[in-house]
């Protein structure tokens, strides 16, 4: 178990994984991040800085979306879980949808194929035998 | 006044930082302004877009998206440079003099900051009560009536529990601090409010850390034995060691 977990760690680059057992999946959730940008870092006074956002009241604001995080799901409005952009689990399953979804059409393709050249069921090559009539055909189709 | 375009901090690294094509907050491509051995992160922002995050009416996703950029700049930074100081989210300045005069007069208290973070990442560790394992199997109603006596025993045997547990849970997490802060460069309290029995945030050395997560696993499965659960996140960047540093560019 050990071992494992430390050859995962060399595997893995520094901020991707948490190797320990404990916070696996939420390592990166929003309310982790939110929690740890809120208040801390260097701040800068003086006659350079722009006053562009008022931190305290978006301090204020990150704080009652971080309280509202935890209910958030039960209310049914835990938008960044879904969203590729915010969330590392919902890109994940997008990608994996998208990989999915290649294979599907390339099966779909491969299918079609060997139904208008009139093959039998069961083709020596699986999939990837292309015939330059063929491809013509299928790209027609999509 | 407030001029349209203006220039996003994300953090202070030592110069040997080399990140490549990054985009930041509103889309932005990041960039190092570099001086004298330290660097800059920063992108340009149209202050319009920014200020309106932080209005009442405006979005949370707004506030989610800038925070999430402003972090995966850092963490970007932070694994191509020796050592980083992360700013806090929303801190502008003029433009890219502003910047570099910044970096000129603060030199100083930008490398002591590099320095002590140096090496490190920071781990958050919280250990909350999940509830005694043992009350749900001994159960605290009776199955028959009882007597008076027997009722006054049975509520002195269940706050003797209660109290029993309390203790427990307080020597363990007392033991799990012993033996994280040992291993820990740094530490610093959380944010949380009281309804955790640990809050804590450590600096811990990369050469550290394949014993510092053999001791947290070491003192999840304890702590989980008796209901405590330990919740660890990280690695990060060190954003909970540079809070003291409150630095003018122009004193």
């Amino acid at each position: 178990m050990t071992a494992e977990a430390r050859s995962n760690q060399i595997r893995h680059s520094q901020y991707a994984v948490t190797p320990s057992r404990f916070g696996a999946q939420r390592s990166d959730s929003l309310a982790d991040i939110l929690e740890r940008v809120l208040d801390r870092g260097v701040v800068i006074v003086g006659d350079i800085v722009v006053g562009v956002v008022d931190v305290e009241l978006l301090t204020l604001k990150v704080r009652l979306l971080v309280a509202s995080v935890d209910t958030a799901k039960e209310m049914g409005i835990d938008w960044w879980m879904n969203d590729p952009s915010l969330s590392s689990k919902a890109a994940r399953e997008r990608d994996a949808l998208e990989a999915e979804n290649r294979e599907l059409r390339a099966r779909l393709d491969a299918l079609e194929r060997r139904l208008s050249a009139g093959e039998p069921g069961d083709a020596e090559e699986p999939g990837d035998a292309e015939e330059p009539g063929d491809a013509e055909e299928s790209g027609g189709a999509s | 006044m407030t001029p349209d375009r203006a220039l996003y901090l994300y953090a202070a690294a030592t110069a040997d930082c080399a990140v490549a094509a990054l985009s930041g907050v509103g889309n932005e491509p990041v960039e190092l302004l570099v001086s004298d051995g330290l660097c800059l992160a920063a992108s340009d922002v149209t202050t319009a877009d920014l200020a309106a995050v932080g209005d009442d009416a405006a979005d949370p996703r707004l506030v989610a998206d800038l925070a999430q950029r402003h972090d995966a700049v850092i963490r970007a930074v932070a694994g191509a440079a020796t050592a980083v100081l992360p700013f806090r989210l929303g801190v502008v300045v003029t433009d890219r003099a502003a910047a570099h005069r910044f970096l000129a007069a603060r030199a100083a208290e930008l490398r002591s900051g590099l320095a002590l973070v140096a090496g490190c990442d920071e781990w958050g560790v919280t250990v909350r009560d999940d509830g005694d394992p043992a009350a749900a199997r001994d159960g605290d109603e009776p199955g028959q009536p009882e007597s008076g006596t027997a009722y006054l025993l049975r509520r002195r045997r269940h706050f003797d529990r209660i109290e029993q547990r309390r203790r427990t849970g307080l020597e363990l997490v007392a033991a799990t601090e012993a033996v994280l802060g040992e291993l820990a460069a740094g530490v610093a309290p959380g944010r949380r409010d009281g309804s955790l029995l640990l809050d804590r945030a450590y600096l811990v050395r990369r050469d550290e850390q394949p014993r510092f997560v053999e001791a947290l696993d070491r003192c999840g499965d304890r702590l989980v034995a008796d209901g405590f659960a330990l919740r660890v996140t990280g690695p990060w960047p060190p954003y909970s060691f540079v809070s003291d540093l409150k630095v003018g560019a122009d004193e």
